[in-house]
């Protein structure tokens, strides 16, 4: 028999593959999106009544829930991330959010758990979820999503120039100085906090089910303590 | 709408008119502080003196409303004129009715005639009237704003300024010293023909009016039978400034020439037909004049009250050239050619170059949990050796050894030498 050239199969590798049919998967969803859309770009009076109610109601629970025992945390440091409240929380909810930092969905904010903080928190506890984060939580989300904030303007953390010009006057030269502020709760953690642009994060694949109830109720939102630290490494 | 009669404006067209290039509309630059200085041509061999230019030359030049205006004044010499309200009607005509094999027009009575029987009346017939016959009380004349008409007479004198215009409408200019030209005083007090032409022969205006005289022709069309029978070119005008100077006599009779006195500019002499750009040749008294009688852009007029030169609205309209000019580029930023973007940020995390920018200490970091990572594989299997009690290479050369002669033993004890111990333990009785 003729020996013929052994040559290599020429085949394409599994993860364009994966990637091809993910993309393709993603267009169809899509396209899909945008005939329905089509259809309801029309905005019912029953919307907007549903939106109004949604409000009151809201401002009423806010109302019963302020009258609750004031909720105690027991850490040094706590993490606020914003799950949800868009269209149906009351205006007054909102300034509470907007005062904690929490402008976006699924944006984070370092806080030291004061009364004062924690007492915003019972206000709006069905859009938020909050825990104790650890070090490594701490560590990865401002190596990663750290930005700060110069002149309202959002500036990534690429260089320890720009953490020492700002804040250098209170000791803080470089990016580990400010972990150790954070995690710590040291005497210029607030100096820290208004450095840096509130983290904006990832919505997760899994781990959020969409739902106002309490963490401790098999719901989201509330004070979920160290399991705060899955929910951050599946949104960073 | 202009119908046919006796309408007595001569108005002349030009030959093979050149359209006006609109880059010298309102090109003209406003002097600042100094005016330019304009020489008077003397006739004898003395020194030229100079008077400076007026502002009126300055002015902006508008052709549509000089268009304008002079289409409305030339409506106001026309007099009125109609068909006879008669015409046509002076029969006692009556339709013979239906049955005579003939339409029914009405018909010249009577007989004898070829006229007897003929249609009369309408206007189909002959002799008879015209449809719808035109009346005396139409809209002959026109009113002008006077501010219009002084600006369209300021535009015309400025125009005149401008030898490129004067020779796009045709004139001949090529010999002519200066433009505007300004001819002493001494021409005022000419009072014969002949030294007139000598005097225009001598600034070198003598082939424009030349060019007009050989230009005489008859008009084509029915102007011929309506007292316009003749035509001809547009020579120089000739304008003045003294009350009852004899150079009008003079100069009248030339052909082409025209005189008008400086006081009483007509468009219809500035700008014959509408169109820009008449020769003028002015006199020192009329030319000095020229500044109280239209004043300036700042100073309103002595003779007409309240009137100020137009200004335009911009008064250099090349924006190019204001752009890169000098005074404008020294002022404007330079460009920027370096432009600044923001760093793309790598995630630290995963990129270790980033890592080490904000944290130095993980590259020994990442060394010493390496090195940690080593020997915790080393002490793992150190206690894992331990367990498992791994002999030396002589006991286990020992034991290979005692274990092949076991095996031998075992092989050589097949000849049952104790076969009657065997027995017994098998308990056979035999």
């Amino acid at each position: 028999m003729a020996e013929e050239d052994s040559k290599p199969l020429n085949y394409i590798s599994e993860v364009i593959l994966k990637k091809r049919k993910n993309t393709e998967a993603w267009a169809l969803r899509k396209k899909e999106q945008f005939q329905q859309k089509k259809y309801q770009s029309i905005k019912k009076p029953e919307d907007f009544i549903h939106e109004y109610r949604n409000k009151e109601v809201d401002l009423i629970r806010m109302k019963r829930r302020v009258k609750r025992k004031v909720p105690e945390a027991n850490s040094n440091t706590l993490i606020i991330i914003r799950i949800q409240g868009k269209k149906d929380r009351h205006p007054r909810t909102r300034k509470v959010l907007y005062s904690l930092g929490l402008r976006r969905r699924f944006s984070a904010v370092f806080v030291k758990p004061s009364e004062g903080i924690m007492a915003k928190l019972q206000r709006v506890e069905p859009y938020v979820t909050y825990g104790y984060p650890n070090l490594k939580s701490i560590k990865e989300l401002i190596y990663k999503k750290g930005h700060a904030r110069m002149e309202q303007r959002k500036v990534p953390l690429t260089d320890n120039n720009i953490i020492e010009q700002e804040l250098g006057k209170f000791g803080i030269v470089c990016i580990e100085d400010m972990v150790h502020q954070i995690y710590n709760a040291g005497p210029h953690f607030k100096e820290v906090v208004r450095f840096m642009w509130p983290f904006e994060l990832n919505k997760p694949a899994e781990g959020l089910k969409g739902s106002k109830t309490s963490f401790k109720e098999d719901g989201d939102t509330g004070n979920r303590e160290d399991l705060i630290n899955e929910l951050i490494n599946k949104m960073n | 709408m202009d119908g046919p009669g006796q309408v007595n404006i001569f108005i002349f067209n030009v030959s093979n008119p050149k359209p006006l290039n609109p880059s010298f509309v309102n090109t003209t630059p406003m002097a600042a502080a100094a005016r330019p200085l304009v020489s008077v041509q003397t006739l004898e061999g003395d020194a030229a003196p100079t008077v400076p230019l007026p502002d009126v030359m300055k002015a902006s030049i508008r052709p549509d409303i000089v268009n304008f205006v002079h289409s409305n004044i030339s409506r106001n010499s026309r007099q009125p004129y109609a068909v006879s309200k008669r015409a046509g009607h002076q029969t006692s005509a009556e339709s013979w009715g239906t049955g005579r094999a003939v339409s029914r027009i009405p018909r010249v009575p009577g007989g004898g005639t070829h006229r007897a029987g003929q249609g009369a009346f309408g206007n189909m017939c002959r002799g008879g009237r015209m449809f719808a016959p035109t009346k005396i009380w139409r809209r002959w004349h026109r009113k002008i704003n006077v501010q219009q008409k002084r600006h369209a007479v300021v535009s015309a004198i400025a125009a005149s300024a401008i030898p490129s215009l004067v020779q796009a409408r045709g004139h001949r200019i090529e010999s002519v010293p200066e433009l505007p030209l300004v001819v002493s005083d001494t021409v005022e007090s000419v009072e014969k023909s002949k030294e007139a032409v000598k005097i225009l022969q001598k600034i070198g205006a003598f082939p424009d009016a030349e060019k007009a005289k050989l230009s005489h022709g008859i008009r084509p069309g029915k102007g011929k039978m309506r007292n316009r029978r003749h035509i001809s070119r547009k020579g120089p005008l000739i304008v003045y400034g003294t009350e009852g100077a004899k150079v009008v006599k003079a100069f009248r009779n030339i052909p082409g020439v025209e005189v008008a006195n400086v006081d009483r500019l007509n468009l219809l002499k500035l700008a014959p037909g509408g169109h820009l750009g008449r020769f003028i040749i002015w006199t020192k008294s009329a030319f000095e004049k020229l500044d109280s009688i239209y004043g300036s852009f700042h100073k309103a007029s002595e003779k007409k009250k309240g009137y100020l030169l137009p200004r335009p609205r911009m008064v250099n309209s090349d924006l190019a050239r204001i752009i890169n000019s000098d005074e404008v580029q020294s002022v404007v930023r330079p460009i920027k050619k370096d432009v600044k973007r923001a760093p793309l940020k790598k995630n630290p995390l995963t990129n270790l170059n980033a890592m080490l920018k904000l944290n130095p200490y993980a590259k020994t970091a990442k060394r010493m949990a390496l090195l940690a990572e080593k020997q915790r594989i080393v002490a793992k299997k150190e206690k894992l050796d331990k367990k498992r009690n791994i002999v030396s290479k002589e006991e286990a050369s020992a034991i290979k050894s005692a274990g092949k002669s076991w095996y031998q033993t075992m092989v050589s004890d097949s000849d049952y030498a104790d076969f009657d111990n065997f027995s017994k333990w098998l308990g056979v009785s035999q």
